[in-house]
Parts: structure tokens; C-alpha cells; sequence
């Protein structure tokens, strides 16, 4: 019982950070219909901004771990940087193509995931960097299993910033136009929608989720390196098709699923398998269902 | 999202269009800024390069850059000097000129710019070379490069020169010689790129090549030459097989680099499987590098390797010409049938997680793959009690190991090009073609899309496993590691590259991306991140690849509103399911 409930409130921790990423493939994908394969990248890139901004830091403001003003101020800076990363990658590599055949994008995004992680392995590090913990590193007990306080807010957060998502595409004028421009761009283009501006708009809340998954993911793994984001993608990418590729509910659902179904393979089926679990669900999910648990139902 | 986006796009186009003929109007210099650019060219590549000479590895870089004189990367800076003067002033002698030969000669003056650029910048940033230690030469020639570029470009607001036809027949003999000298030309030019050996030299032969090509291709010399190789199909055939046959004997006996055109024919074989599930069928396949790694087991597995736990041996030739294309081609169909019917982007996600599902399998299957460790020590193939690696003699000629590997691979190459031609002729061939462009349509058309979907992923995947077998063989040894995603990426923008369904160009393609980064060694670090943008920048500028097949550049850049909304239907995958 005790390990059931430890290797639960694991999975649902990972879960928090697949979703954070999911959210964004799954709203480029409702909206333009790409598998933006950089998404990850962007990912990994929110965790070494927060990296960064941490060693800044600490150089600058003598900034310890476990402080809050440098957890706070991490957060905002990779909110702030990533959606830098992901206007450029729709601004230059996406938007030229939005007319070319359907695999040139695709290839494009492979091209595009692939330099990102390379700038960061030439530029910055090839190594695994540890990650400092920012956050308190306190920890209780439910049901005899060892519950970090990190846990608990990665999950609240990612629970929060899923439901103001939600909310700001159920209610406001912006959000409107975004499921407008994923029913339909033309109409919405004739409607007078900005259709560029609100595809710019998606790229940035997207990669503003992910580079905040990226710094939980930071916090929660200890260490980060340039190839995280490619794994860390395609799981998100496959929780988002699980919950139904489009549908903000569902990839959140999807990404929990994933995160608990995928620790309770590695914890009775062995490690190694972990990945191969993953992506077993995912091409019986592609198979079976491909259109998710809750539905392609398109933004909101 | 097809007709207003589109006008959209267009709209934009023209607004961007006009405005760069604004610009061309306000920066226009006489025309004979061209050959001048070039004299200013030539006096750069006279000049000293470096202020004292530049070691990489202990080894100098060739050509005394720090003297006056040529040598080294100078001699392809003054090869392009050369050619933008003397074209610069026969074009400005001409009586009439056009705007094709504005864009040719624009493209020799960036290649002239560009070439002392990258040269210095990949000199300061991976050999450590400080700024201050290069000398006036790459700068001067850069602004010669510039001069001619900006002189070149007031032509291009000229009516362009009709679009170039295949060069008529004047003899049987002209045709013949034509065909020869182009042959052993390229084979020449091949030759050289392997002797050159200091990196910094190799940059700027490659640059100098590529901006000569291009400049070829603009005023029309490849269009023009496909008439005499139509006409003369067998003699081209037959002397470049010459050709290649004689390549070993011009290595004397240093066996470096056979072995690396032995692993470029590896990845021409690969990049032709790829290119009929991505090329003719159109179906993102990301986990190639799978059927290339099953292959590559099933030959250690049953080669007889010294570090195995599986001992069962068979034949090679029955491992390479049947066991290991079926048992990989028994793979690709496990995988295709159930995940062919999705759309197109889903399927390149489903490949991918296939090929990390196998490398991983590959990896904890400890009791039969040796897990991480891979299968090692595998000897040469052994054909009728001869083993492969001592090689053979022939009339006195020595022919080592390496290059009866060579010898192999050309002819899997041949065997596989003969096959994929008659495939792409034959009835499975026109409904690949017919189901990437329209799979509606061609269901309506009574294909069995998902059998023909099925048999692409197969034939892709046979071609995977020969050459995944080979490669057992040639590097002795089999990992898990070597068969990672990046690999298929790199056999993708192979297919890419060279042009996606054109044979002949995803073979220029897998050779050009072998041979490159073998030659810029020192800078391999780099190798990835280039290929990343290599990619994005071809999609974006030159999507049909170097050498395209006929019908795919005339869908690329059909012109005018019938054929762009043509292009629309035929291309997008979405419409299957």
C-alpha cells in the first residue's frame, strides 16, 4: 500500500510537468495542425534559462538555494525568455510554409528541434548540470509514503495555470478569436481575426507552459542536460494525443495518466522499460483510438 | 486553410518582390563593378591570410597564408576571382545581356564573398585563432566578392534569358565527348576533394564548387547536358561503372578513405529504402534507423562474431541478399499494419516511437543482444571458404579488404537503383505516386491504399536491412547506440538534400552528407547543430532538394493561379483520412 501510494503521488508529479507541455502541443496542433517538434526543445530551453538566471543570480545578489525571491524570479524569467524562442521558431521556420506541402513544416520542426538542442550542447554544456532546489525541501507523510512539498506545488501550479488557460479561452475576446482561428482560419480571417497574430499568440502561451514545465522538471529531477527535451516531448506529445490531440482537458488528463500509468510500469515491470511502456500506449492509443480518451474536441 | 491564405501568401510575396526591385533600383552599380569586383577578388587571394601561420592539430595549414602567394584556400578564392572576371567581362562585352546572367554572375560573387567569411570565422571560432592574427587578404577578397555581387545584381532588373533546353544534337561524336569530359570532370573533381586534406582548405573547395555549381545550374549547363547523357545512356552507365571500379587503384594503397565511400554507399542504400516510403509514397517514416539497426543484429547474430551469445551461423550472401531485408522487411509490415491508416504527421510520431521501442528492446534484450555492450568482433564475410577482408589479386593489383567491401556495395547500389527504376514503373510505382498525391482519389481509382501504403514500408524497410547487414560486417560491431534517432534523421535529410523521390539525387545527397563531415572532422561538434539548420533552411529556400525529380519542381514552383492551386491538392497528405 505504501508503495502503491509512493509510486501514485510520483507518477502524478511527473504527470504535472508532461501536462505543462502537452498544453502547448496541443494547442499548436488545434490551431495549425503541426506537431511542433520543438516544443520540447523549448522545454528543455526553460530549464536552463532557469538555470541561468539562477547562476546570474547568485553571482549578482548572492542568491542561496531554497529562496523563494529566486524560485519566484526563475519562473518569470523562463515565462518571459521561452515564448522569445517560440514566436521566432513561428515567425522564421513556421509561418513561411504555412502553404507548403504538409511534410516540409514537419521536417522543419525536426530541423528546428535538432539546432536548438545543439546551440544549447555547443554553446552552453553537453553535460549534466545539477539544478539547484529552489524550493523548500521539506516533506510529509500520507499513507506511509514520503510526500515532497515540490510535489504538491507542481501539481497546484500545473492545475492553476491549466484552469486560466481555460479560462481565458472560454471568456475572453482573445480566446474567442483563438478557437475561431482553430475551427476555422479563413472565416475567422474574414471576421476580421488577426489569424497571424493569434497563431503568434498560441506559440507564446505554449512555450511560456513549457519553459515553466522545464523549470519544475529542473527542480523535481535535480539535474538538466540538452537532450531532456526530446523524451520529455514525445511523452507530452503522447499524453496529448492520449487525452485527444486539441483538447486542453484532455491532454492534462492525458499527461496524468501517462505519468502514473508510466511509473507504475517502471516500478513493476523494470526501468529500462520505462520508455518502451510509453511509447507502447502511445501507438496502441494511435491505433485503437486516435482520437484520444475525451475526443479531438479543438481548443477550450 | 487553402484559397484566401493562399492569396494571402501571394499578396505578400509580390509586396516583398517589389520592394526588393525598390531596392535594386537605389543600389545599382555599373555593371562593370563585376569584373572589377573579381581583379579585387584576385589581389585578395595574393594578399597574406594570417599574420603568422596557423597549426590545427600540429599540422599547418597549407599554403603559406602568411606570405604573399597562393596556395591552400587561396587557390579556390582565386578560382572564383577568376571566374567572376572573366565572366563578368564577357557578359559585359556581350551585345545583349539578361537577367539570368545577372543571377549567375550574383551567385559567384557571394560564393567570392562568402568563402573568406566562413573561412575566418570557423578559424576563430573552433582553431582558436584570434581576429587580430588574420591578415588584409580574406577581407579584401570578400569586398571583391561583394562588389561584383552588388554589380551583378543591376542586371537582374533585365528580361531573364529563355528557360534552358536539353542541348540538341550536333554529332554522335560531340554528344560522346561531351558526355566523357562531363564524367571525368565530376569524377576529377571527386578525387580532389578527397586529396585535400587541411580542413581550411577543404571549406573553401567546397564553397568555391558549390557557388560554381550554382552559377552552372542558373545559365542552364546541367539542363543542357541531360540531352547528350539521354542520348548516350549506356556509354554514361558504363564509364562511370569504370569509373567507380578504378576508384581504389587512385588511393595507393591508402585505404582511408574507400572505406568511408564504402560507408557512403551504406547510407546510399539506406537513403534509397528511405526515400521510397518518404520519396515515392510519401509517408514520414522517423524510425528508419530501426530497420537499418534490425539488419544490422540479424548479420552480427549469424556472422559468427567472436563476442556473441547466440551461436547459429548462415551464409552470408543468404544474410544480405534475403535473411536480413526479409526479417527487416517482416518488421516495417508488423509496424505498418496497424498504424498506416493514420494521418500522415501521426505516423512520423508512431515510426519514431517504434525506433526508440527497438534501439531500447535492443538494449535490455541482454540474454541474446548482449545489451549495451552490442555484439562485437564480427569477422569478415566469408563467400565460398574466401574471406572478404584479405582482398584478391588481379593481375598483379592488389585490392584490399576495404575495397572489395567498396566493390560490394556498388553493386548492392546497382542492383538496388536497377530495382527501384523498374519499381517505380511498374504498377506498385504509379500507386505510391498516386497515393501520396491524392489517397482518396487513388482509392477511388480501385488502389488498395493500405496494401500499397504497406508494401512501401516493406521495400523501405529491405533496403534498410541489406544495408544494415553490410554494415555489421564493415565495423565489425553492432551497439544499440549506434542506431539512435539522430541517425534517422541524418538518412532523412540525406533523401532531403539530394531531392525527395529523385534517385540519382538522394545518392549526390547520402554522398555529400557522408563525405562532409568525414572531411570537416575538426569541427564535428558543430555537425548537428548544421545539419538542424541545413534542414530548416533547405525546406525553406529550396525544398526539391539539389537535384529534383522533374514532377516535384514543377509542382514547387508552379506559377500562376491553376497551377498553385494544383500544387495545393497534390501535396497535402491531410486528405486521407
Amino acid at each position: 500500500m505504501d508503495e502503491f501510494v509512493q509510486q501514485l503521488a510520483n507518477g502524478v508529479t511527473k504527470g504535472s510537468y508532461y501536462a505543462l507541455i502537452a498544453l502547448g502541443y496541443t494547442m499548436v496542433y488545434g490551431i495549425i495542425q503541426l506537431i511542433n517538434f520543438a516544443h520540447g526543445e523549448v522545454f528543455m530551453l526553460g530549464a536552463f534559462i532557469g538555470l541561468w538566471t539562477f547562476n546570474l543570480g547568485v553571482t549578482a545578489f548572492g542568491w542561496g538555494s531554497t529562496s523563494l525571491v529566486a524560485l519566484v524570479v526563475v519562473l518569470l524569467m523562463a515565462t518571459l525568455l521561452t515564448p522569445l524562442i517560440g514566436v521566432s521558431l513561428e515567425r522564421f521556420a513556421y509561418r513561411p510554409l504555412r502553404n507548403a506541402p504538409r511534410l516540409a513544416p514537419l521536417i522543419t520542426a525536426l530541423g528546428a528541434s535538432f539546432a536548438l538542442q545543439q546551440l544549447v550542447a555547443v554553446f552552453y554544456s553537453r553535460g549534466q548540470l545539477a539544478f539547484p532546489d529552489l524550493f523548500p525541501n521539506t516533506s510529509f507523510q500520507i499513507g506511509g509514503a514520503n510526500i515532497q512539498l515540490l510535489w504538491v506545488f507542481m501539481v497546484a501550479l500545473a492545475l492553476l495555470l491549466t484552469f486560466t488557460l481555460t479560462a481565458f479561452i472560454r471568456t475572453t475576446r482573445l480566446g474567442k478569436a483563438m478557437r475561431a482561428t482553430a475551427e476555422d482560419p479563413d472565416t475567422a480571417r474574414l471576421m476580421g481575426i488577426n489569424v497571424d497574430m493569434i497563431i503568434a499568440l498560441t506559440f507564446i502561451i505554449g512555450s511560456a507552459l513549457a519553459g515553466i514545465g522545464g523549470v519544475l522538471a529542473g527542480m523535481y529531477l535535480g539535474q538538466v542536460n540538452f537532450f531532456m527535451g526530446f523524451i520529455a516531448g514525445l511523452k507530452a506529445f503522447t499524453a496529448a494525443v492520449l487525452g485527444g490531440i486539441g483538447n486542453i482537458a484532455g491532454a492534462v488528463l492525458g499527461a496524468f495518466l501517462l505519468g502514473i500509468l508510466e511509473t507504475f510500469g517502471a516500478a513493476y515491470l523494470g526501468g529500462e522499460w520505462q520508455d518502451v511502456f510509453a511509447f507502447g500506449v502511445l501507438i496502441l492509443v494511435l491505433v485503437f483510438r486516435p482520437t484520444g480518451l475525451l475526443g479531438e474536441r479543438v481548443a477550450a | 486553410m487553402a484559397a484566401p491564405t493562399a492569396v494571402a501568401g501571394r499578396n505578400r510575396a509580390d509586396a516583398r518582390a517589389e520592394a526588393m526591385a525598390r531596392l535594386r533600383q537605389r543600389v545599382r552599380l555599373p555593371l562593370v563593378a563585376v569584373p572589377a569586383g573579381g581583379l579585387v577578388g584576385i589581389l585578395g587571394s595574393y594578399l597574406y591570410w594570417t599574420l603568422s601561420p596557423v597549426r590545427v592539430e600540429g599540422v599547418p595549414l597549407t599554403g603559406r597564408l602568411a606570405d604573399y602567394g597562393i596556395g591552400g584556400v587561396r587557390t579556390w578564392s582565386l578560382l572564383l576571382a577568376l571566374a567572376v572576371l572573366v565572366y563578368g567581362a564577357l557578359v559585359l562585352r556581350a551585345r545583349s545581356r539578361n537577367a539570368t546572367q545577372g543571377e549567375a554572375l550574383a551567385r559567384l560573387g557571394i560564393g567570392l564573398a562568402v568563402l573568406p567569411v566562413v573561412w575566418a570565422l570557423t578559424l576563430v571560432m573552433f582553431l582558436d585563432v584570434e581576429v587580430g592574427r588574420l591578415g588584409p587578404g580574406p577581407w579584401v577578397t570578400a569586398a571583391g566578392g561583394l562588389l561584383a555581387w552588388l554589380g551583378a545584381r543591376g542586371l537582374l532588373a533585365a528580361e531573364p534569358a529563355p528557360a534552358a533546353e536539353p542541348w540538341a544534337r550536333r554529332s554522335m561524336l560531340v554528344d560522346l565527348a561531351v558526355v566523357v569530359v562531363a564524367e571525368l570532370v565530376a569524377f576529377g573533381v571527386f578525387l580532389l576533394g578527397i586529396e585535400i586534406d587541411d580542413p581550411g582548405e577543404f571549406l573553401g573547395f567546397f564553397i568555391a564548387l558549390t557557388a560554381i555549381a550554382a552559377t552552372l545550374s542558373t545559365i542552364g549547363v546541367f539542363k543542357g547536358l541531360a540531352g547528350p547523357f539521354a542520348r548516350n545512356e549506356g556509354v554514361a552507365i558504363a564509364l562511370l561503372a569504370v569509373l567507380l571500379l578504378l576508384f581504389p587503384f587512385t588511393q595507393e594503397g591508402n585505404t582511408f578513405w574507400i572505406q568511408v565511400t564504402a560507408q557512403a554507399g551504406l547510407f546510399v542504400l539506406a537513403a534509397l529504402g528511405l526515400n521510397i516510403v518518404v520519396g515515392s509514397a510519401g509517408l514520414l517514416d522517423l524510425g528508419y534507423v530501426a530497420f537499418f539497426g534490425i539488419g544490422a543484429y540479424v548479420a552480427a547474430l549469424t556472422g559468427n562474431a567472436l563476442l556473441t551469445n547466440v551461436n547459429f551461423h548462415l551464409p552470408f550472401l543468404l544474410v544480405v541478399f534475403i535473411v536480413a531485408p526479409v526479417v527487416a522487411a517482416i518488421f516495417g509490415v508488423l509496424l505498418g499494419a496497424p498504424t498506416l491508416r493514420l494521418r500522415g504527421d501521426y505516423l512520423a510520431i508512431v515510426t519514431l516511437g517504434f525506433g526508440e521501442i527497438v534501439r531500447i528492446t535492443l538494449n535490455n534484450l541482454d540474454p541474446i543482444t548482449r545489451g549495451p555492450n552490442g555484439i562485437s568482433s564480427i569477422p569478415d564475410p566469408v563467400v565460398g571458404g574466401w574471406s572478404m577482408g584479405e582482398g584478391f589479386t588481379v593481375a598483379g593489383f592488389e585490392i584490399s579488404g576495404n575495397s572489395v567491401y567498396f566493390y560490394l556495395l556498388l553493386a548492392l547500389i546497382a542492383l538496388t537503383l536497377a530495382t527501384i527504376y523498374r519499381l517505380n514503373d511498374s504498377r506498385i510505382g504509379r500507386a505510391w505516386v498516386a497515393v501520396r498525391e491524392d489517397e482518396v482519389a487513388a482509392a477511388a481509382m480501385g488502389i488498395n491504399t493500405t496494401i500499397i501504403k504497406l508494401l512501401a514500408f516493406g521495400a523501405g524497410a529491405w533496403f534498410a536491412g541489406m544495408a544494415g547487414a553490410v554494415n555489421a560486417h564493415l565495423l565489425t560491431q553492432v551497439s544499440p547506440d549506434s542506431y539512435t534517432f539522430p541517425f534517422s534523421v541524418l538518412i532523412l535529410a540525406m533523401v532531403v538534400l539530394g531531392g525527395l523521390g529523385n534517385p540519382p539525387g538522394v545518392v549526390l545527397g547520402a554522398i555529400i552528407l557522408t563525405f562532409l563531415p568525414e572531411k570537416l572532422r575538426e569541427f564535428s561538434d558543430i555537425r548537428f547543430l548544421v545539419f538542424g539548420f541545413a534542414l530548416i533552411l533547405i525546406m525553406r529556400f529550396r525544398p526539391e532538394g539539389l537535384l529534383p525529380s522533374a514532377r516535384r519542381r514543377r509542382e514547387l514552383h508552379a506559377t500562376g493561379e491553376t497551377a498553385a492551386a494544383e500544387s495545393q491538392q497534390l501535396f497535402d497528405v491531410r486528405s486521407g483520412t
